[in-house]
């Protein structure tokens, strides 16, 4: 392929919460498992958070540090499943936010945690078809906003997105090509007019991580032998589904990678699930301070979806263009811890808001 | 070598290049006769090795001062410490898998 990402941007809510302060309050697992697990802290929501402003953020950022005149982007794929409105379109919000030209072909794309990988296929999708030069494609997820509260997954819902324009000039990670796995199976799903998403696996155990092994795993062995590559020789990053800490050590013990290596692309600990932003906001981390020449393999699931196998082999002009603001690793760390009434409050889960802009605002 | 020479040793050992973007704080527990208290202070890639306990570390490494020793010369892998219960990890098991990375530790 002859596209790949010319620029990045990342958005983390600052507000965050530990788990201890959750399970404080209900109880209802052992602690042992948060270590187990690999949880400790996830973000909340403020109440003028949602999918489109952390997208806006993000796109933000990667639309400033390309350089680019916005006109020239031709394409918008906004991908997520936790968009605030059920029936208007996402994409012209956050087009407009950025000022992005109302010419631009602009898509809302929801399939699951893999929704970012997806809109990045697509984006790659139509710069190598010559219909555009550049495209934006956004993975973000207010996951944390979408359980209910007493439920296990209070502990890792998190938020967070990642923007990236793909293009075939200036760019500083070539897309070396992918693979897809789709089949339906409703581990997550939330019927018409429901609030919160329910789990159709169960949280724990072998069948709460079903779909993730009979898509991530025959996604990736699909890419591997595509490019001829070698799972424990070839790749300077490893970046795997990580909604807990135990998803990356099942698909990466299963695809043969190196553990430590994929334990290095981790970031479960620290922000929690972000659902298709997740592998994504790893992946930005892996290119702040990537040299050149190097290869980073990522795979991305998505409940009730499928998975995406991507490689990417960072350019002559990564090193010269890594930012010096907005890492990955300052955003981690710029938080404000908050207590267990102030995040349910936040993410409106003791009450609905007299005035409603949408079914979740 | 001893506990001590090997703390001495760490900073030689680490891996600054593996440790872009990994800024923690790691308390190191050392039993037996040999032992001791410290923590690891890593930031912009930066290892500062300090004695006593940290305030709020990352994770916490129990470990008897043999396999200490014999983890970091190069001579056992930490899984197999971890197996034989001579390491202990207290905290995210995610990251106690990502410390083995930022080390040079040599053939074993």
């Amino acid at each position: 392929m002859n596209c790949g990402i010319v620029s990045y941007g990342t958005s983390i809510p600052r507000r965050r919460i530990g788990v201890r302060d959750i399970w404080r309050v209900w109880e209802n697992v052992t602690p042992d498992l948060f270590d187990k697990m690999s949880f400790v802290e996830r973000a909340v929501l403020t109440p003028n958070e949602d999918a489109m402003t952390l997208a806006v953020a993000a796109g933000e950022i990667a639309l400033e540090r390309s350089g680019l005149d916005r006109k020239k982007i031709g394409a918008v794929f906004f991908g997520s499943c936790t968009n605030p409105y059920d029936t208007k379109a996402s994409a012209t919000v956050v087009m407009d936010a950025l000022r992005l030209p109302p010419s631009a072909f602009a898509v809302d794309l929801q399939f699951g945690a893999k929704s970012g990988t997806s809109a990045i296929i697509a984006a790659a999708a139509q710069v190598e078809a010559g219909f555009v030069d550049y495209a934006l494609a956004i993975g973000s997820d207010t996951m944390c906003r979408h359980f209910a509260p007493g439920t296990q997954m209070e502990y890792s819902a998190s938020a967070g997105a990642f923007a990236c324009v793909v293009g075939r000039e200036g760019v500083i990670a070539r897309l070396e090509g992918f693979s897809t796995w789709s089949s339906d199976l409703a581990d997550y799903f939330r019927t018409e007019g429901e609030r919160y998403i329910q789990l159709g696996g169960g949280w724990l155990g072998y069948v709460s991580n079903w779909g993730l092994l009979e898509h991530a795993v025959p996604a990736s062995k699909a890419l591997l032998e595509k490019l001829k590559l070698e799972p424990d020789r070839d790749f300077d990053a490893v970046i795997l589904p990580q909604a807990t800490g135990v998803q990356p050590m099942m698909v990466g013990g299963s695809l043969g990678f190196d553990i430590a290596a994929v334990m290095s692309s981790v970031l479960t600990a620290s922000i929690g699930d972000c659902g298709s932003a997740t592998t994504l906001i790893s992946l930005a981390r892996w290119l702040d301070f990537a040299e050149n020449g190097q290869r980073a393999f990522l795979c991305a699931y998505g409940y009730g979806a499928g998975a995406d196998a991507l490689s990417f082999k960072t350019t002559d002009l990564l090193e010269e263009r890594q930012p010096a603001k907005d890492l990955v690793s300052g955003q981690i760390e710029d938080k404000i811890l908050v207590d267990y009434a102030l995040a349910a409050k936040y993410e409106f889960k003791y009450l609905r808001p007299a005035t409603m802009v949408s079914n979740y605002l | 070598m001893n506990v001590k020479e090997t703390v001495a040793k760490l900073p030689e050992l680490f891996n600054a290049k593996k440790a872009r973007g990994y800024n923690r704080v790691i308390q190191m527990e050392v039993t037996g006769p040999d032992g001791g208290s410290w923590y690891l202070d890593v930031k912009d890639q930066v290892l500062k090795v300090v004695e006593g306990k940290a305030e709020n570390p990352r994770f916490t490494l129990t470990v008897s001062d043999e396999a200490f020793v014999s983890y970091f010369n190069g001579s056992e892998r930490g899984m197999d410490l971890v197996r034989s219960g001579k390491m202990k990890f207290t905290g995210p098991m995610t990251e106690g898998i990502a410390f083995s990375a930022i080390w040079i530790l040599g053939a074993k």
